[in-house]
């Protein structure tokens, strides 16, 4: 067919028009679509949680106590898996690479809501099985499977964290521990929740690239550094563990305090949970156990409590360190005889020699000279019936009868005095007795020294919980109690150092009475005696070796404090002295 | 009353569509090198905007993968940390020890020796001290006179 060149051009003219207006159409289609409307006003979003890692916890020397882990969610989507009917070989490649059930998985998928566009198969997956998964897809990617049935296409693999504990059960009874839902249950973990899990942010994704980035930064939980010292809260566990499986005790608590500034050094209770097996809780607590005897159970401490009715007298003026008492084996307290916890009479003593042989009528006595009004207000400025503060969560009370309560009688101020009738916790005892070692400063237990976030360090300052007694009395009390165990010959004693202390064995409170068999040995000493660098307290419930806490708790101050002068650089007191000489 | 006929322009007009008579391609030629230059125009401005837009796409994309990547190394940054923590944790310590040959030294076998300028360790530092806080900030324009003002300016 010959065309004219008018026609020819005319064609062309007709074509290239033509072209040009399928492209202005097809360019307008595009910008006109249903998508790229959502595109263009930004209306296409995902709600999506986005959770911080939770904060980290380091020991005061930064070990890390706890940290985090990734672990994955599997999923799948519904839509790409009914398109591919993929659905075998998802299951097939988690049961073989994951260690998912191939038959629970195929049921999870066949029975999903028709509705839903996505399920999760399994969370809480280790990495080590899911990254078999994750490379098991790259590599049938890699070979071009990236759709139809013998594809993974539509297998979803969400990474996050999840908390571990790299010292297993060390630290445990003050660390607690966390749930997959992120909350944290005892300890620091339950005290510091909200700081350590910060906040978790639900943020809208935009599905238009051009705006990725408007995804929101979230702030990582906020890292606690503690005032523990792993080495020494290791050492502690090691000799808790030992003096149970030799004395036959029921149970222990060991806590190390600096008495200088309430830092915790270590805290130690049994039982103990490692806390990456945190479901094992039951099993291991059964009933009401205590997660951390040191804070959260109050027991008759006994003669430990000598201590502060010592220190209410001195610091009254009741006594002084000379002052004799003639023990004839028993006193008469408000109609109640009381007697000595060997049922003898010690004849003329001092004061020291009533802190030396424990004598409970002497006591009995010196609380008669207190006082009531007096006696109960001191034990209350030492902070007894009262929650220290300590920065863990789960503290008990204890309890202090007090003149006017309906269970209080005239008896119990002579036998308050020797730790009978009243209860306290460990670290209650601990912040009382640190006014006697702290030049009569009374300091609040923490344990947490620092807070670390957005790379700041805030050092958190120490605490005085009071001042229930004057430096002068902590001087003479602090000095009695050295001699107290010098003249006793204690097994708490420890050649080239001179430290303070106190035994404490107390008969365990029954249904009308007290039995006659079990006991809590207790006690609590520091040391170097003129200097104190660490408070211990040691109680051991029911021993089996023996009751008296002078044979089974005073040997094993000894071999902490053997232990503590070695990991804190504390030279024998004669290298000391002439070192602070120089 | 009606307009006279313009007679030149109309024999002007005759002659003009003559001479299209005569070679009616010139006319065609101009009439698709308008268009094509009007397309070219419209390619070229879709072109931009394409090339545009999909830079910014790959950018917003590049974000994306960049903030996969800052959340991935979070993680094995994590993991590691927890490894080397494991690796380091008191129980493996000591075990290696005991592997080796070492035993706990007991008490009577430490010698105490001074060092000249040894100082205990100290508590760890993870971050930046916090910063002190500020005190009351006073604007000049709160203290300084209008002459003063003026001195600054004419300084600065």
């Amino acid at each position: 067919m010959n065309l004219s060149p008018r026609w020819r051009y005319q064609l062309i003219l007709f074509g290239i028009g033509l072209l040009g207006v399928v492209i202005i159409f097809k360019i307008i289609s595009y910008q006109t679509s249903a998508q790229a409307k959502v595109l263009l006003n930004g209306n296409d979003y995902n709600l999506t949680t986005i959770y911080p890692p939770r904060g980290e916890i380091y020991d005061r020397y930064g070990n890390l106590l706890a940290g985090n882990i990734t672990i994955y969610e599997i999923g799948v989507d519904l839509n790409t898996i009914r398109v591919n009917k993929n659905a075998e070989t998802i299951a097939l490649a988690l049961s073989v690479n994951a260690g998912l059930d191939y038959a629970d998985e195929m049921k999870k998928i066949q029975e999903a809501d028709p509705s839903k566009n996505y399920i999760v198969l399994k969370d809480y997956v280790p990495a080590t099985d899911a990254e078999k998964a994750i490379a098991y897809k790259k590599t049938l990617v890699d070979q071009g499977i990236i759709s139809g049935s013998s594809s993974l296409s539509g297998l979803a693999f969400k990474a996050h964290y999840e908390r571990y504990y790299p010292e297993g059960s060390l630290a445990s009874n003050l660390l607690g521990f966390v749930t997959q839902d992120n909350n944290g249950y005892f300890g620091i973990e339950q005290e510091y929740n909200s700081l350590l899990a910060g906040i978790p942010s639900i943020v809208w994704v935009p599905t238009n690239p051009t705006r990725a980035e408007e995804i929101p930064q979230v702030e990582p939980g906020t890292t606690l550094i503690l005032t523990i010292d792993r080495e020494i809260q290791s050492a502690m566990e090691d000799i808790l563990a030992d003096t149970l499986k030799e004395s036959g005790s029921a149970s222990g608590t060991v806590i190390v305090m600096n008495p200088r500034n309430g830092e915790i050094l270590a805290m130690t209770s049994t039982p103990s949970l490692d806390p990456n097996n945190y479901l094992a809780y039951s099993k291991v607590f059964p009933e009401s156990t205590p997660f951390n005897r040191a804070i959260g159970q109050a027991y008759e401490p006994g003669s430990v409590l000598k201590i502060l009715t010592m220190a209410t007298a001195l610091d009254t003026g009741s006594v002084k360190p000379t002052t004799g008492f003639l023990d004839t084996g028993v006193i008469v307290v408000g109609g109640v005889p009381i007697n000595n916890w060997d049922g003898g009479a010690w004849g003329s003593q001092d004061m020291l020699g009533c802190i030396q042989h424990s004598l409970n009528v002497c006591f009995a006595w010196i609380a008669t000279q207190i006082g009531t009004q007096n006696f109960y207000a001191y034990m209350q400025r030492f902070g007894l019936g009262h929650t220290t503060g300590i920065d863990l969560a789960g503290e008990a009370t204890g309890r202090l009868k007090l003149p006017g309560d309906s269970d209080w009688y005239p008896v119990d101020l002579g036998t308050n005095a020797f730790g009978q009738g009243v209860s306290v916790t460990p670290i209650q005892m601990v912040m009382a007795a640190s006014a006697i070692a702290n030049h009569g400063l009374m300091v609040q237990p923490h344990l947490v020294y620092a807070t670390v976030e957005k790379g700041i360090q805030q050092t958190i300052k120490y605490q005085v919980a009071g001042n229930p007694i004057t430096p002068q009395t902590a001087q003479v009390e602090n000095e009695m109690l050295a001699t107290s165990l010098e003249k006793e010959a204690s097994l708490a004693l420890i050649p080239g150092y001179r430290v303070a202390g106190k035994t404490g064995t107390a008969q365990i409170p029954v249904f009308g009475g007290y039995d006659p068999n079990m006991t809590n040995a207790s006690f609590i000493g520091w040391g170097p005696a003129d200097d104190p660098k660490f408070m211990v307290y040691i109680w051991l419930e029911k021993p089996k070796t023996s009751t008296w806490s002078s044979e089974v708790a005073a040997p094993v101050f000894k071999q902490i404090a053997e232990k503590l002068f070695v990991l804190l650089d504390i030279p024998p007191d004669q290298v000391r002295l002439q070192l602070a000489g120089q | 009353m009606e307009k006279p006929v313009d007679r030149p322009m109309i024999k002007k007009l005759s002659k003009i569509f003559k001479n299209e008579r005569q070679a009616p391609w010139r006319s065609q030629l101009q009439w698709i090198g308008l268009l094509l230059a009007g397309l070219l125009v419209v390619v070229l401005v879709a072109s931009m905007y394409m090339i545009i837009n999909t830079r910014t796409a790959l950018a917003g994309r590049e974000i994306s993968f960049a903030k996969r990547d800052i959340i991935n190394i979070q993680h094995q940054i994590s993991d590691l940390q927890v490894q080397v923590a494991s690796q380091l944790s008191t129980q493996s310590m000591q075990a290696r020890a005991a592997a080796m040959g070492f035993v706990p030294a007991a008490p009577d076998e430490f010698l105490v020796i001074a060092v000249p300028g040894y100082t205990a360790r100290s508590v760890v530092n993870l971050g930046n001290p916090a910063p002190l806080p500020a005190g009351p900030v006073i604007l000049p324009e709160y203290t300084q006179s209008l002459f003063d003002w003026l001195v600054n300016r004419g300084q600065k």
